[in-house]
């Protein structure tokens, strides 16, 4: 009489990896035929049960909705990234200070007004305010809107002489860093 | 002032929901067409040098693996959903620590598994005690037809359940995702013997529940 089939035998057997020697046990043994029908039969139903197949839009919103968790799990980056409605928000504040001020310094006497040699614009300011033109461009409407009430739009950091570029520069950094 | 040098790191990241501008890329870096041929390794490495568009083309690739996985342990839609984007969330984490001597399949299998397992361990699911189970389905005269239907369907799944941690993981990732036994060893981190031991008695304490 041989040995029944061990546990990995039948697993084996049930996967057609079973050696020959051993399969003709399994063909004589009624008990491990047995066996091994039962466990045949239970992975066969649990693969009948089916998963619902989800539609392409979901596909779509899922990796929307991942791409935004991702993005809230930025730590420092987020500064910059993640907090951008607060940098937007700071943004439209600033141009807006800016342009108040730049009213206030129109109705100053000549005396008052800060000399152009002091705000002659330097090569990195130069960049700088390349970095915020790119900004102000990419602010959203919504913050936009901020601007829209006195009748003005983004063409006017355009108008900014080089004096007043450096002064929004400035108000901007100052901005930003108490929103931060 | 270096608020503004953050815009240089605009380039770090997919544009897509953005709307921010980057810079060109420069000559060596591979395209976004580029990454979406790259196979796993190459998105890893471009992710940990800091093309994190990279990884959106990793959750594309095996969302909906993930999905499956995360589905076989929940039953339902919307709780798989939120498990499948959690996975991500954690692979996302903790991806440059991902070291690239396994593949990313199986580092994303061993996530989601771990993922569902935990959420499991926090909420229980709400079915019969195996031996409930066992009682019930002595009178069916015909237990194959009826395991075939919708309510035999979940009846299985709320056996999956009962199952211990390990021999559930097994089980799904072996009648669901068709995975070896060596792969599964990697990714639940133990033996192929072990696996087999689990996958042997998982089947059989399903046998006894639907035993008719």
């Amino acid at each position: 009489m041989t040995v029944h089939l061990t546990s990995d035998e039948l697993l084996a057997a049930a996967e057609n990896t079973l050696d020959a020697g051993r399969r003709e046990h399994v063909d004589a043994c009624e008990a491990c035929r047995l066996e091994l029908q039962a466990l045949k039969a239970v992975e066969s139903q649990l693969r009948a049960v089916e998963v619902p197949e989800p539609s392409p839009l979901f596909w779509e919103h899922f990796s929307a909705r991942v791409h935004r968790a991702t993005l809230e799990t930025q730590p420092s980056s987020s500064g910059w990234f993640g907090r951008r409605w607060l940098v937007s928000a700071a943004c439209a504040a600033s141009v807006l200070v800016l342009m108040f001020s730049l009213r206030e310094m129109d109705h100053q006497t000549p005396a008052t007004t800060v000399g152009t040699d002091a705000l002659a614009i330097a090569p990195a300011d130069e960049d700088r305010w390349d970095d915020v033109l790119q900004m102000a461009a990419q602010l959203p409407a919504d913050d936009l809107g901020t601007l829209a009430v006195t009748g003005e739009t983004p063409a006017l950091v355009d108008d900014l002489s080089a004096a007043e570029r450096v002064a929004f520069v400035h108000l901007l950094a100052a901005e930003m860093q108490r929103s931060q | 002032m270096d608020f503004l040098n953050g815009a240089a790191a605009v380039g770090r990241w997919p544009v897509g929901d953005l709307s921010m501008a980057r810079p060109a890329p420069s000559v060596d870096a591979p395209s976004a067409d580029d990454l979406r041929d790259a196979d796993d390794s190459a998105l890893v490495a471009a992710f940990a040098a800091g093309r994190h568009e990279a990884f959106d083309i990793i959750v594309e690739r095996h969302r909906r693996t993930v999905y499956l996985v995360c589905y076989r342990f929940m039953g339902n839609h919307e709780d798989a959903s939120d498990l499948a984007q959690d996975v991500f969330v954690r692979a996302f984490k903790g991806l440059k620590q991902f070291k690239s001597q396994a593949a990313l399949s199986t580092w994303l299998y061993r996530v989601a598994v771990n993922t569902c397992l935990n959420r499991k361990a926090v909420r229980r699911p709400v079915g019969e005690p195996l031996e409930a189970a066992q009682r019930v389905d002595d009178r069916q005269p015909d237990a194959l037809q009826t395991l075939v239907s919708r309510e035999r369907a979940d009846r299985l799944r709320g056996a999956v359940d009962q199952l211990p941690p390990k021999q559930r993981a097994t089980l799904v990732l072996r009648v669901y995702q068709d995975l070896s036994h060596d792969e599964i060893a990697k990714i639940l981190g133990t033996s192929v013997g072990a696996v087999k031991a689990n996958f042997f008695h998982a089947l059989g304490n399903l046998r006894r529940l639907v035993k008719s």
